[in-house]
């Protein structure tokens, strides 16, 4: 590992610094250009990192030669990795640039090596540069909080918290949840879904269908293959379950004495009214992943070539909107297999039959919709 | 605000939803039978509860938590004195010591949402 100086913390790099690095700077000065340039969104973590102190490379160090210690990444593709040190300070310290040898510490690299998975998602299947389809540097932070039993998009980073280790393991320990924290990122520069009530389940919809794409994508699975699990393997042996949630089966991940039943819905019938988390989005999303699931396995071979392609081009397309419900995602979906598969194709019927299945008709209704709140 | 009000300090309950999982956590305090009375009673007596957060009921659009970004955790505080709801990034110090405090002092359960 090539040994990096920090700028002491009560050096304050000055935004022009920053631009000028970026813009300039890639070619002497590669880890701080894609760092400064990361740096540049004026948001609460880039300003908490320009007040912590830019990490960089000095010329010293640049006379090394780094291209040497790792394969150069593909175009595109830069991610920095933060380590906040179990503080609620975004985003800590930068422990890993793109191109750089894994480092001791699991999390770090598992992060590292989970983004890049997403990354290769999105860039191979769907041809889409990073977050904003603009090549942005992909910023991750480990270590969040003292047992944090989460992880989040603030918006900018990917963050992850290292568990309770009595319920929760470390959350990049599955790569299924760091797909769905980067496509969090993807959604968010895209249609946007507002994150409350049915919007709000349908971005975390998507966050899971690209999550799990992710994964499948990874492992060359086919849909029938995978386990269509969010978040397998982040329980502790102590808990009775396989994950956070079933795609396939929402409402059976776990059932465990102290955690309870899996509470998501399968169906429009069970669709849960709640003022809590933002309306019920990490419950009632159940509803659509198993419409999803269920069209992929029907059509059969890799789901990022099937109905991938369809949830993408929605999300990404002109008629969705912030506040787009079910009802009209669903429409969208069987609009959008009609135009790229065929109307009547294996696709087209396989996505029209999941939504039936869960209550969603092809006419528009949302059975059992109205008890909503949303 | 030091003597205790007719009826007491009642209880005070705070609830965590939400994160990438959709969890819900509650952690429940009978004020006036714990050992922080005197302290935490005062000042939950002394919250700004009508001026804070999200009023009661239905949460509207215009309204809703705009958390910045996704995943984080949304809290529910309530009291007799009032009920507010906070995304994780928008409570103001005061609640957040609030939330702390109780949670040190009690044991969470977890419930089914909805
Ligand atoms: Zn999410």
């Amino acid at each position: 590992m090539v040994s990096q100086s920090v700028v002491p913390f009560h050096s304050v790099v000055p935004p022009y610094l920053l631009d000028a690095i970026a813009e300039r700077g890639a070619e002497r000065f590669p880890k701080a250009a894609a760092a400064a340039a990361s740096c540049r969104m004026s948001d609460e973590s880039c300003r908490n990192l320009r007040l912590a102190g830019l990490r960089y490379t000095p010329p010293a160090d640049l006379g090394r030669d780094e291209s040497a210690l790792a394969p150069p990444a593909p175009a595109g593709l830069q991610r920095l990795v933060h380590d906040a040190q179990n503080t609620e300070v975004l985003p800590g310290e930068l422990v890993r640039s793109e191109g750089e040898e894994p480092v001791d510490d699991e999390p770090v690299n598992e992060a590292y090596d989970g983004l890049g998975a997403s990354y290769a998602l999105f860039s191979e299947v769907f041809g889409r540069d990073s977050l904003d389809g603009a090549g942005m540097p992909l910023m991750a932070s480990v270590h969040y909080g003292k047992d944090y039993d989460n992880a989040f998009f603030d918006g900018r980073l990917m963050v992850f918290g290292d568990g309770d280790d009595e319920v929760f393991t470390g959350f990049t320990g599955s790569l299924s949840i760091i797909g769905h924290e980067l496509s969090h990122g993807v959604i968010s520069h895209t249609a946007d879904l507002e994150y409350l009530g049915q919007p709000g389940a349908l971005n975390e919809h998507c966050a899971d269908v690209f999550g799990a794409l992710t994964q499948q994508h990874d492992a060359g699975q086919n849909a029938e293959d995978a386990d269509w699990l969010i978040g397998a393997g982040i329980f502790t042996p102590e808990v009775t379950g396989r994950a956070l949630r079933s795609m396939i089966e929402p409402g059976t991940a776990y059932d465990d004495d102290v955690l309870g039943k899996d509470p998501q819905p399968a169906h429009m019938d069970d669709f849960v009214t709640t003022d809590s988390d933002n309306g019920g989005v990490h419950l009632n999303s159940g509803i659509p992943n198993r419409a999803l699931a269920l069209a992929a396995i029907a059509v059969g071979g890799p789901a990022w070539e099937s109905v991938g392609q369809v949830w993408y081009s929605v999300l990404t397309g002109a008629e969705i909107t912030q506040r787009t419900d079910f009802a009209e995602f669903a429409e969208l979906t069987i609009a959008e297999a009609a135009d790229q598969f065929g109307a009547g194709s294996d696709v087209h019927d396989a996505i029209v039959s999941g939504w039936e299945t869960v209550g969603i008709s092809h006419a528009g209704s949302a059975r059992g919709n109205q008890g909503s709140s949303w | 605000m030091n003597e205790k009000p007719a009826g007491g300090f009642g209880h005070l309950l705070v609830e965590r939803s939400g994160g990438i999982g959709g969890m819900l956590l509650v952690w429940e305090v009978d004020i006036d039978a714990s050992t922080r009375r005197d302290e935490l009673g005062p000042r939950i007596a002394e919250l700004p509860w009508s001026d804070s957060g999200q009023s009661d009921g239905v949460v509207q659009s215009d309204d809703a938590p705009q958390a910045t970004g996704a995943d984080r955790f949304a809290y529910l505080i309530e009291s007799r004195y009032g009920r507010v709801r906070f995304g994780e990034t928008q409570m103001p110090p005061e609640w957040k010591r609030l939330v702390d405090d109780v949670r040190e002092v009690a044991e969470p359960q977890r419930r089914q949402p909805g």
